[in-house]
């Protein structure tokens, strides 16, 4: 399912794009966009909101391309546009569910809830709050290199650290993450 | 803690997804790209701001820094990099294999020091840092953001949590065990009053037993005070009156409140000024403004103290206090400013405006159709040709009038050929407008609705509750909303200032073309563009130097003390250049001198520029009060006589031995003092106003 396009063959589509050819922004859409609705289904669960965050993600690309510096990869930067977007849906308050109770359902909660059933599904959705409830450094680390499908070289790079931190990083969130589910089971 | 599990955890992360995109997504991905699409260069990126990603920004010299000692550390050590750079570009499936195999830990912690890299800060946390991770935050604050600081060092600096008794250091153990739960609240705070040396304590414990109707006095426990507050805020519908009946709305009169009882003081910003505006519509229309329209740090507000703005943060924080002759010895009044980042025309983001007309019969009387097109027309002189205008209008039915578009030349025409037009469907207006602005939506660009009314809304009233969650929805999807209040009469402030603080906007009251040039003009940055969401503020008072206090205004922005760091709690919106005061009396224990801290006050909010939320707070000692009224900074003056002024308006209890003749004299002088040509021209215009209430108190007695 992975078509991430080689760095030649989009910076030659960028270039395309920067000369008014409309055409290389779908060229764009279509090598990444399996990778970002990947990565927002992972991080939201929910199919349907991961799509509508998708397309949220490419307005904002198309928006802030102009500020694009070419540090990381295109691929890397609309990657961390979905997760950026995400983590603001995340943060609307969502008053209309209810006035008092509904602000603590949009922070996720590492806890899962006294009657869910431990099947596959339910695991699954533990290992993604355990992975949201991670410090912000450690979360985006472990959700683009696994859920985005980064390199650990293009991720250090858009971070501005060493591979080796990155790898310290996700050694530390594996441990965290270990002992959230472990606290979990119990 | 077994290694077994964390490479388990690694091969669940790595497990391929089974779900396909929806069939259609791409299409309407592509169906949204825009007509012509700029695309960054390599080298630019000073001009255009990129796309937030907070991590980047300080990463060009770290980075360097590390190419220089890595190239060392490759001929140095080549064959050893060279086997870990095979690891680098590993994909994720090898990833989780690599993590399966037992792993020797100490090559990589030996790394850094091996190459001789300083390791970067970010990589390198703290051990224990996130050694607890049940608790661990989920909205991520800026680095370096949790508040250290003096106060909270000596130990006696609540946190917003509930205060242990372990906690708490001996020196203010015993007092701060009073809280919400006690039974005793109520007499004992009135008890204390009572007590308390100085008239007002007796006084007020008396009023409050003899007189149940006065609406704007309460003697109560903070807490219960709070919530009254509390609900006739934004966070519900003050009443189930229709909004058509109620013009205007108190939300009471803050207490004075022991410090040993209560020494948080939590509120959300507030940057209307409209109360100023409105005050001088009564005033100058010669009658004495309704008390209830009279809200202190509205008229606070309104006036600029000279207090400079930041030049790289967000805000600026300035503390300062001095006495008052406006208040009993002992006491003294403190003044906090917050002064935000201005931004210049040229950096503001592209707009996208809808106007939102009223053109409703009631906006012919008093020419406040006029008004509306004079004022939008200085508005539309300021916009940039990257800004898109549209224009919708209501009356008995709302219509779009005009698209939103660039050509603001039609714009101008279209908004000068309006017509007043029947009845009041606000509503429907309101929908239309807010239709246009999703269509129109530019995620990056600064979406808002433009409402033109005096607020009067007789048809279509399904209710406050429909609109004013509508407004909430939109606000949160970022489309926000400012009022424009136009009229008077039958105008109706309150629907109108609920409106703006649900969509997350300013409400300002135009009563002039001048007004408008304020507001529209030379605030323009300010009124369309929000720097700062949800800002917070929290001063902690030291029991130990401050007897009591007493916020003046903020009634209705109450925030309870432990929600102070809940980033989820609707607050204020600041805008570029907004500056926001926030004034206490408080009275000092006797005989204190020295430098001992006296308040601080912290500011929470979430930057528009990073996303994040940030907090910053200020230390006020002793030291830096002022001795004397007549040696206070001209800003305090100033701010004094306001407050004073609003608080004898609205006929608060702590202003009742006040006069406002004493208080013209006062002013006059505080007016010398300005040097600044356009405060100058403010606070001679306040120093005539307050002449024409002292008449007209005069003759009403």
């Amino acid at each position: 399912m992975r078509e991430r396009s080689d760095v030649a063959q989009e910076s030659r589509l960028l270039a395309a794009l920067a000369a008014g050819d409309r055409e290389a922004a779908e060229r764009l859409v279509e090598s990444t966009y399996r990778t970002v609705f990947g990565l927002l289904r992972r991080l939201c669960g929910d199919p349907d909101l991961a799509a509508d965050l998708t397309q949220e993600s490419y307005r904002k690309a198309w928006d802030a391309l102009p500020g694009f510096d070419g540090r990381s990869q295109f691929s890397t930067w609309v990657c961390r546009i979905a997760y950026n977007t995400f983590l603001n849906h995340l943060r609307r308050p969502r008053r209309l569910v209810s006035m008092d109770e509904g602000f603590e359902a949009t922070v996720p909660d590492p806890a899962p809830s006294a009657d869910e059933v431990v099947g596959q599904a339910a695991a699954g959705d533990r290992l993604r709050r355990a992975v949201l409830a991670l410090p912000e450094d450690l979360r985006y680390t472990v959700t683009a290199l696994f859920w985005g499908d980064l390199p650990v070289k293009e991720v250090a790079r858009q971070e501005g650290i060493t591979t080796v931190a990155i790898r310290k990083r996700l050694k530390k969130a594996l441990q965290i993450l270990a002992r959230t589910l472990e606290e979990d089971v119990r | 803690m077994s290694r077994l599990k964390e490479r388990e955890i690694a091969r669940r992360l790595a497990e391929p997804l089974d779900a396909e995109p929806p069939e259609g997504l791409l299409e309407k991905i592509k169906a949204e790209i825009p007509p012509v699409v700029e695309v960054g260069s390599r080298t630019s990126g000073g001009e255009v701001r990129p796309f937030p990603l907070p991590a980047q920004r300080q990463a060009e010299p770290r980075r360097q820094r590390f190419l220089i000692a890595a190239s060392l550390a490759v001929m140095v050590l080549g064959g050893l990099l060279a086997w870990k750079l095979q690891f680098f570009s590993l994909s994720k499936r090898e990833l989780a294999a690599e993590m399966e195999e037992a792993e020797p830990p100490q090559v990589a912690t030996a790394q850094p020091r091996a190459d001789g890299a300083p390791p970067p800060p970010a990589s390198v946390p703290p051990p224990g840092r996130y050694g607890a991770p049940t608790g661990a935050p989920t909205e991520p604050s800026e680095p370096g953001s949790e508040p250290r600081n003096e106060l909270e060092a000596l130990g006696y600096l609540a946190k917003p949590e509930p205060v242990q008794p372990t906690e708490v250091p001996e020196a203010f153990g015993e007092q701060i065990t009073v809280t919400g739960e006690s039974p005793l609240l109520d007499e004992r705070r009135i008890s204390v009053s009572a007590t308390a040396p100085g008239v007002e304590g007796g006084v007020a414990a008396g009023v409050a037993g003899g007189a149940p109707g006065e609406p704007a006095l309460r003697v109560a426990s903070p807490k219960v005070q709070k919530q009254k507050a509390g609900t006739a805020g934004g966070d519900a519908e003050p009443n189930d009156e229709a909004y058509g009946d109620v013009f205007y709305k108190s939300a009471g009169v803050n207490p004075f409140v022991d410090t040993e009882e209560d020494r948080l003081s939590t509120f959300g910003l507030d940057v209307d000024t409209a109360s100023y505006t409105v005050v001088r519509r009564y005033l100058e229309d010669g009658n004495l403004p309704v008390p209830e329209s009279v809200r202190v740090e509205e008229l606070v507000n309104f006036f600029h103290y000279g207090d400079e703005p930041p030049t790289r943060e967000d805000f600026a924080i300035r503390a300062e206090g001095a006495p008052t002759p406006f208040a009993p010895e002992g006491y003294r009044l403190l003044r906090f400013n917050i002064r935000g980042r201005e931004i210049r025309p040229e950096e503001r983001k592209p707009a996208v405006l809808i106007f939102v007309v009223d053109i409703s019969g009631s906006m012919q009387a008093e020419n406040r159709l006029g008004l509306v097109k004079s004022s939008l027309g200085l508005l539309l002189n300021r916009l940039k040709p990257t800004d898109k205008v549209g224009l919708v209008v209501y009356g008995s039915e709302a219509r779009v009038v005009l698209e939103p578009t660039h050509d603001l030349g039609r714009v101008r025409a279209a908004v000068e050929s309006l017509q007043t037009d029947g009845a009041t469907n606000a509503e429907a207006g309101l929908l239309l407008g807010y239709d246009l602005a999703n269509r129109y939506f530019r995620p990056e660009g600064n979406n808002r609705i433009l409402l033109c009314s005096d607020g009067v809304a007789n048809v279509g009233n399904s209710g406050p509750d429909s609109i004013l969650e509508r407004i909430g929805k939109e606000a949160r999807k970022g489309i926000e909303l400012t009022t424009l209040g136009f009229g008077m009469g039958n105008y109706n402030d309150h629907l109108m200032e609920q409106l703006a603080n649900k969509g997350d906007g300013r409400y300002a009251y135009l009563d002039t073309l001048e007004e408008a040039r304020r507001v529209l003009v030379e605030e323009l940055e300010g009124t369309l563009e929000t720097i700062a969401k949800d800002a917070k503020v929290q001063v902690v008072f030291s029991p130990e130097v401050v007897d009591r206090w007493r916020l003046l205004g903020y009634e209705n922005r109450d925030i309870a003390d432990e929600k102070f760091r809940d980033d989820t709690v609707d607050a204020g919106e600041i805008g570029a250049g907004h500056s926001v005061t926030a004034l206490y009396e408080v009275k000092l224990k006797p005989g204190m001198r020295g430098d001992k801290p006296l308040a601080e006050i912290r500011l929470r909010w979430r930057s528009e520029q990073s996303g994040r939320v940030r907090e910053d707070s200020k230390l006020l000692r002793l030291s830096q009060l002022s001795p004397s009224w007549e040696r206070a900074t001209p800003a305090l003056r100033l701010a004094s006589v306001v407050a004073e002024l609003a608080e004898i308006l609205r006929d608060s209890y702590w202003a009742r031995g006040s006069s406002l003749d004493e208080l013209f004299r006062r002013a006059q002088v505080v007016a010398a003092e300005q040097r600044e040509p356009r405060r100058a021209q403010d606070v001679a215009e306040l120093v005539s106003l307050i002449g024409k209430a002292a008449r007209l108190k005069g003759k009403g007695e």
